[in-house]
């Protein structure tokens, strides 16, 4: 009981605050609506915290898992679809991530929101987003999770379009929700090859039978897959929405952007691991799409100029990077990452907020600076968001990263070229984040005179959050000490073997310390004096890869739909159905002209009826 | 050579055919009436031959019958045309076309 | 070659031409002393056969009853003018029935070929008729006793065309 709970604490609230929202207008601003739709929505998702909790400890004192069956979703010939949720190991961890964070961005929306025209409607969405979040991790077979997997896909796209009056910012929500679409594709066929080979769509059933499969088919299946967590988790080549998703809220960005709906992809790897590991082609494929990714993005977001752009972009790298450790078999530290990912880049996210929040509405990075005295809570939880990313012990950023790095060089499908690999995206991560953090806070403000002298931290229910997500930054890597992880423990997903030493281990988090302590020196030395006068377009553009798809893709495909219509729709089409109209017209006048009233016709018709009829008659009969 | 009834036969089937060419090509209403008794006078014609053929009396039977309905037939087309010859001043089959579109 | 076929003939010629000429006269009051013409030829023919009955109810019937009333008709409409009717008729109706009709005969002769040899033999041939009391005897006994009910029912088909007659070709008090 105690387990749906989970789910349905956030469906009631999106339902509740759905149908309130039917009579908000986007035009008349009142004050109280977003305190009660806060409440409203914050209140479901720590009701579903405290269940998720509540199942948690049953899972922990012994209990493998719980399942429960809703109800029958398809019944067919021979096939029989639950809608049936499974809380285990791995999904329990999802689940604490996501209703806690969740809950936490829900309080600081209250604050954020609050001149919200029509806060009813932002709070549904957000529920409903959750509500397909923990349907998408707690789905026992790939149809549920193929649900939810297109539930945060349609609220994504809602909440970035939440503004939807602005043409560009509904722009970039559909931009979101195609490429995500492109991915689903990958998703449903990858789904059908597995039913084909394993006959079912039970993730445990899939799961088990892998084992003891290999072949081209099953490197398919996990290629569409992968596709799919491309799509999702905007890597390489279906990444471009991400930083276009920025136009959304920022509550909305650290929430779906940073710590939920884009780890889906890592979710989807590490529960169908064994088909992943079956095929070492696949594997490769992963991590070399996962590196290229990171470095792509993590050089990208050197360039930028805008906060929240510059965190996108670093979302995108350490997803790169997460990639690449279940690209070589390590989904225990992929999955350790997201946890941690997920506090520090919503914490990140959450300051940025604040920041933006506190300049009234200014984002560029160019005009800021000399915010640590003016946002003292601000500076101080940003700074630990800073350090857990960069790598510095014993922020949790360092345990799950180097257990990445540690991963990447000591598993059998790795080895010393990944490490490097690795190694330059922290050393990149290093210096972009330095230099945000740099630029944002510290040295002399570059801002207006006005804005800046009336700058001051939000109230209570943005600064708990901070202060909250904040402490589990510090203290959140400790879940995934080395060698003795609870968090891989408690896991236990099947992963590739080791073929080195674990002292090794000790020696590279250092040498990974003292390279992010340098690297961020460099960056410190680079913006020292300020911003730097122009940005390379090349890096800022993300390569060039946005542009492309915007000049090269999509006007392929709007001038073939033109040159479609014109000589197919308009030629052929439109003179078919045309014609029909008029061969209708045609014979109808043409049988008209029997009905002349005129006897001799008639008569004629007759003799000439009487003719045909005796012509057959005879005929028979003289047969 | 003998006289055979299918003689008789075919001329029925003549008669037929001309009164039905009549019918369509005149325009006079009333002798488009008349190429119709001379119709169903060429039918009475063939039933008398089918009675001969088969040496029967049923054919000579329905031939009287037949001319009785002839007769009524005739009488009610005639008091049509007077009726209808009241309204259209003429008894042209071409002006006869009320029901045109 | 015996007089029964000379007269068969003769009489079945003058009933085709004078068919004929019912369709291809210009005056109405023609077309009807055509038919007329035509009725006797075919009274005659069934006095050659044997139907004297029939033979006398055709001259009764139609030539003392029928034609007559549409001679009155044509004179009473002043239908008797010549009418060059035949110009205004659309080549193309004149044509299509004339060939319609010519090849409806030819088709109808094809198929009556078979009646040239139907040698049924039944309960009436000639020679029974004459021994049976003539031809109008035994019919006016069938009619009388088998087919009761049709004779009846005809009378009454009479009696509804008469009414109706009067009650269409009635002058309307205005």
């Amino acid at each position: 009981m105690t387990f749906s709970c989970i789910i349905c604490f956030p469906l009631l609230g999106a339902l509740i605050l759905g149908i309130l929202a039917l009579n908000e207008s986007s035009t008349d601003r009142s004050q109280s609506g977003t305190a009660i739709a806060g409440t409203i929505g914050t209140l479901a998702l720590v009701g579903a915290f405290i269940a998720a909790l509540v199942s948690f400890f049953q899972l922990m004192h012994g209990e493998p898992t719980i399942d429960q069956t809703l109800f029958t979703w398809i019944a067919l010939a021979d096939l029989k679809i639950d809608f049936a949720l499974r809380l285990d190991h791995l999904s329990g961890i999802f689940s604490l991530v996501i209703t806690g964070v969740g809950a936490l961005i829900h309080l600081f929306s209250v604050g954020y929101m609050k001149n919200d025209a029509t806060p009813f409607r932002y709070f549904a969405y957000l529920n409903l987003f959750c509500f397909m979040m923990l349907v998408l991790v707690l789905g026992s077979s790939l149809p549920v999770v193929f649900l939810g997997w297109e539930g945060v896909g349609l609220c994504s796209y809602l909440l970035i379009a939440y503004w939807f009056q602005d043409p560009s910012k509904a722009m970039a929500g559909q931009k979101a929700f195609i490429m995500n679409r492109i991915g689903d594709v990958g998703f449903l066929l990858g789904a059908f090859l597995l039913f084909k080979i394993f006959g079912t769509f039970e993730l445990a059933g899939i799961q088990e039978q892998a084992t003891s499969i290999s072949g081209p088919i099953v490197t398919a299946a996990a290629l569409l897959l992968f596709i799919a967590c491309t799509g999702k988790s905007a890597q390489f080549p279906l990444f471009t929405w991400l930083p276009d998703a920025m136009a959304g809220p920022t509550p909305v960005s650290a929430l779906i952007h940073a710590a939920t709906m884009v780890t889906s992809g890592i979710y989807l790897m590490a529960r169908l691991s064994n088909v992943f590991l079956a095929s070492p082609i696949a594997m490769a494929t992963v991590a070399l799409v996962g590196f290229l990714t990171a470095v792509i993005a993590a050089t990208a977001a050197l360039a930028q100029n805008d906060i929240k752009k510059v965190l996108a972009y670093s979302t995108v790298s350490q997803l790169g990077l997460m990639f690449m450790a279940c690209g070589v078999g390590a989904f225990d530290a992929a999955v350790f990452h997201v946890v941690t990912h997920a506090f520090f880049k919503a914490l990140m996210f959450l300051g940025a907020g604040s920041v933006i929040h506190a300049m009234h509405e200014e984002q560029d990075i160019t005009r800021m600076g000399g915010l640590k005295a003016k946002l003292p809570i601000t500076f101080a939880t940003f700074a630990a968001g800073w350090l857990a990313i960069i790598g510095m012990p014993p922020f949790a950023g360092f345990f799950s990263k180097d257990e990445i790095l540690w991963k990447l060089v000591s598993s059998q499908y790795g080895g010393w070229l990944y490490w490097s690999g690795g190694a330059v995206v922290a050393a990149l991560t290093a210096i972009y984040m330095t230099r945000l953090f740099i630029l944002t806070f510290l040295g002399k403000t570059r801002a207006e005179k006005k804005t800046f002298s009336s700058a001051h931290e939000g109230p209570w229910t943005m600064a708990l959050p901070l202060l909250l997500l904040a402490i589990l930054s510090t203290i959140g890597g400790f879940l995934g000490v080395p060698h003795s992880s609870w968090i891989e423990h408690w896991l236990s997903l099947p992963s590739a073997g080791s073929v080195l030493s674990g002292n090794l281990e000790w020696v590279l988090m250092a040498v990974s310390t003292v390279v992010g302590i340098g690297f961020a020196f460099y960056g410190y030395s680079r913006v020292k004096t300020g911003p730097e006068k122009s940005n390379s377009g090349f890096l800022k553009n993300a390569w060039g890869i946005d542009t492309f798809y915007t000049n090269g893709v999509v006007v392929w495909i709007s001038r073939s739909a033109q040159s479609l219509d014109r000589f197919f729709e308009e030629a052929v089409l439109s003179r078919f159905v045309n014609g029909m109209g008029t061969l209708a017209q045609v014979s109808g006048g043409a049988f008209r002209t029997l009905s002349s009233g005129s006897l001799q016709s008639y008569s004629l018709i007759f003799a000439l009826a009487l003719a045909v009829v005796l012509g057959v008659v005879g005929y028979g009969w003289i047969k | 050579m003998q006289f055979h009834p299918w003689m008789l036969l075919s001329v029925g089937t003549a008669m037929f055919f001309i009164g039905l060419i009549g019918v369509v090509v005149r325009r006079n209403l009333l002798v488009i009436l008349m190429c119709i008794e001379l119709m169903l006078n060429a039918g009475n014609i063939c039933f008398v031959a089918f009675s001969r053929m088969h040496q029967n009396l049923n054919g000579d039977l329905v031939a009287v019958f037949v001319m009785t309905v002839a007769a009524a037939e005739s009488a009610v087309g005639l008091g049509l045309i007077i009726a209808l010859y009241r309204t259209l001043k003429t008894v042209e089959s071409e002006k006869l076309q009320l029901l045109r579109d | 070659m015996n007089a029964e076929i000379i007269a068969f003939i003769a009489l079945s010629t003058i009933a085709l031409v004078s068919a004929l000429l019912v369709v291809l006269r210009e005056n109405p009051v023609g077309s009807a002393f055509s038919l007329i013409l035509s009725f006797f030829a075919v009274a005659g023919l069934y006095a050659l056969v044997g139907a004297h009955f029939v033979a006398a109810l055709q001259i009764l019937v139609y030539t003392g009853a029928i034609m007559v009333l549409f001679v009155f008709v044509v004179m009473l409409l002043n239908a008797d003018k010549p009418v060059l009717d035949f110009l205004k008729t659309s080549k193309w109706i004149k044509m299509t029935g004339a060939a319609a009709g010519i090849i409806l005969l030819i088709v109808t002769g094809i198929a009556l070929q078979p009646a040239r040899t139907i040698q049924a033999t039944g309960p009436w041939s000639t020679e029974q008729l004459i021994a049976s009391g003539g031809h109008t005897r035994v019919l006016s006994l069938s009619m009388f006793s088998d087919h009761l009910f049709a004779f009846e029912l005809t009378s009454f088909l009479l009696l509804a065309a008469i009414v109706a007659t009067i009650a269409l070709a009635k002058r309307r008090r205005s």
